[in-house]
Parts: structure tokens; sequence; C-alpha cells
């Protein structure tokens, strides 16, 4: 079908469409909610990746002044550790091309960021 | 684009012009319904939604969240992908609702397939001599699990591409080849003794 003007869409879906989005007085979202929703599983990745920094320099430091294998609280803080990095793999992918990215990739990429900041928290002593 | 130099011709507006117009007028929206009306509702049908009001509902929900969140339509992606998408996640939803598995019935698809699985086969003349009905090989693709089937559809019935099918299922490049890859091996071993090579 050839489309000339809008007053000869009238096949029997459009006007069913249309007639929908009139009678209920919809009109897209703004963009702006998207840009927000996108920013906040960023930021959400950047915090886990900032919890398991905090969680593998806590791990460091039990194992350089506790005796580990006794302590419970090194084994907390990698548990925190895959914990950030799972949250962090999963607020990647449900950022607007996060699913682009191979699985490896993300896992990889949270843990190591979270392993090379976690290092220099511990080497600055916090 | 401002409205004036909208063409009223919309045959050539790409769909992305389309989509810009549809924000400052939505009747606009008609044109992208009847460019994809068609082509969707063959893919629902090909998802296995075979009642004609089934399809018809799910496709008018589709298009009404498409309009809804035409903001978020990502111009690095190809309109077609951004609506497949949605068309795909509405029908799974009405899957889920229904608590229904989809029926597939394959039509004119089956020599597409049939090919791909051909140059796939270490003897292709066995697959040349055999005739395989429409029917052994729609009920061996209903033995498959839901993302197998998926991938076999959108890469042999819609003819997209692998990046197509990436952005249509929300999963990398790289699972959808090894989906595609499993999802033949598998169709293969469902089919009959006379096909499975």
């Amino acid at each position: 079908m050839t489309m000339t003007s809008y007053d000869q869409q009238d096949t029997c879906l459009a006007k069913r469409v249309l007639s929908r989005i009139e009678g209920g007085h919809l009109v897209p979202r703004p963009r702006w909610e998207f840009i927000a929703r996108n920013c906040l599983f960023w930021v959400l990745s950047a915090l886990a990746v900032a919890l398991g920094a905090r969680a593998f320099s806590m791990s460091l430091f039990e194992v350089e002044n506790v005796d580990w294998r006794l302590s419970a609280a090194s084994f907390f803080w990698i548990g925190v550790l895959a914990l950030s990095i799972g949250i962090g793999y999963v607020t990647v992918r449900r950022t607007d091309h996060g699913y682009r990215y191979p699985i490896a990739v993300v896992a990889l990429g949270a843990m190591l960021a979270s392993l090379a900041l976690g290092a220099c928290l511990y080497a600055v002593g916090l | 684009m401002p409205l004036e130099m909208f063409p009223r011709q919309s045959d050539d507006a790409s769909d992305e012009d389309i989509v810009r117009r549809t924000l400052l007028d939505k009747e606009a929206f008609v044109f992208l319904i009847e460019r994809y009306e068609a082509k969707l509702t063959r893919y629902l049908e090909r998802l296995g939604l075979n009642v004609p009001e089934d399809r018809e509902d799910v496709l008018q929900n589709a298009f009404i969240k498409a309009y809804k969140n035409l903001n978020s339509f990502d111009s690095t992606l190809l309109f077609s992908s951004w609506m497949y998408r949605i068309a795909h996640n509405e029908a799974i939803s009405f899957f889920r609702f229904k608590h229904a598995r989809p029926q597939v019935v394959l039509h004119e698809e089956r020599e597409t397939l049939m090919t791909e699985l051909r140059d796939d086969t270490a003897d292709a003349s066995l697959f040349t001599e055999a005739r395989l009905s429409r029917e052994e090989l729609a009920k061996a693709f209903q033995t498959l699990p839901q993302a197998y089937r998926d991938v076999l559809t959108l890469r042999f019935f819609e003819d997209r591409s692998y990046a197509e099918i990436s952005d249509i299922l929300r999963m990398p490049v790289g699972t959808v080849s090894t989906l595609l890859y499993r999802a033949k091996r598998a169709l293969r071993a469902a089919l009959p003794a006379t096909f499975s090579l």
C-alpha cells in the first residue's frame, strides 16, 4: 500500500492503535526518564565495583594482619567481593548497550576493577 | 527535521525520520504501523501465535508500547531491530500469561531451513534425496527449547544478521553464534532418523 497522507492511513490496526493512543491520552515518556535510568544502572555498577574494592582491601588486611584461616571476617569479605561482582554484572547488563558485552568480559572487568581499586585502597591504608 | 520538511510521500522517509516526526505529531505513527504490520504479523505467527485475534492483540500492545517508549529508541540500532524486540517481548509475555507453549507452524520457511541444515551436513546427498514433510520439520522444531527456536526463526525465516539478532534478543553476538550452532545441531538430532546425519 502506498502511503501518501495521513487521511489515507485507514487500515484497521493503525486506526485501532491510534484510537487507543488518543482514547488513553497516551504520550511518549520523556527522554530524560530513559537517560536517568541508564545513568542509574551505570552508577549502581560503579558502586558495586567500589564495594568490591572495599571488600578486597579488607580481605588483604585480614590476610596480612589476622590469622585469616580462623577469621570469619575474611570469608565475609570474600563473599561481599563475589556478591559485588555479581551485582556489577547484572547492572551493566541492564544498561542500554550492556547486553552487547560478553559475560566473561563484564564479569572479568568488574572483578579486575574491584581488585585493582581494592589493592590501591589497601596500599594507601584505607 | 522541521515539520514542513517531512515528506508527505512517506515511502521515502526513513524509519528514524518517522520516529522524529511521531514525537511531534502522533498521527505520523501510522506510517510506522503500516510499514511493520505485515512483517511483525508474520514474525508473531512464526513465534507460534497462531490465533489471529491473539496475534492482533499482541501486535497492538507492541505498537502501543513502542509509541510510549519512542524516546528510548536508540538511533545506533536499526528501528526494525527495536520494533522486533518489543514484539518479541510482548509475545513471550503473552505465552507466559497464558501458560501456553507456542505451537509453531512452518509454511514456506521449510525450504530455507532445510537448505541451511543441508549445507552443514557432511553428506548432502542424503538430504537432497530424502524429502522431509512440513509436519515432520515442524514437529522437530517444536521440540527445541525457546532460545533455539528464537535464533533459528530470526536467522533463517526473518533473514536477520547476527548483529540484529543480538539487538533483538539482547545478547552478545558471540552468544547468538553459539546458540545458532547448537540450535541447528539440536534440530538435526530431533529430525527422524533418516535425516539425522
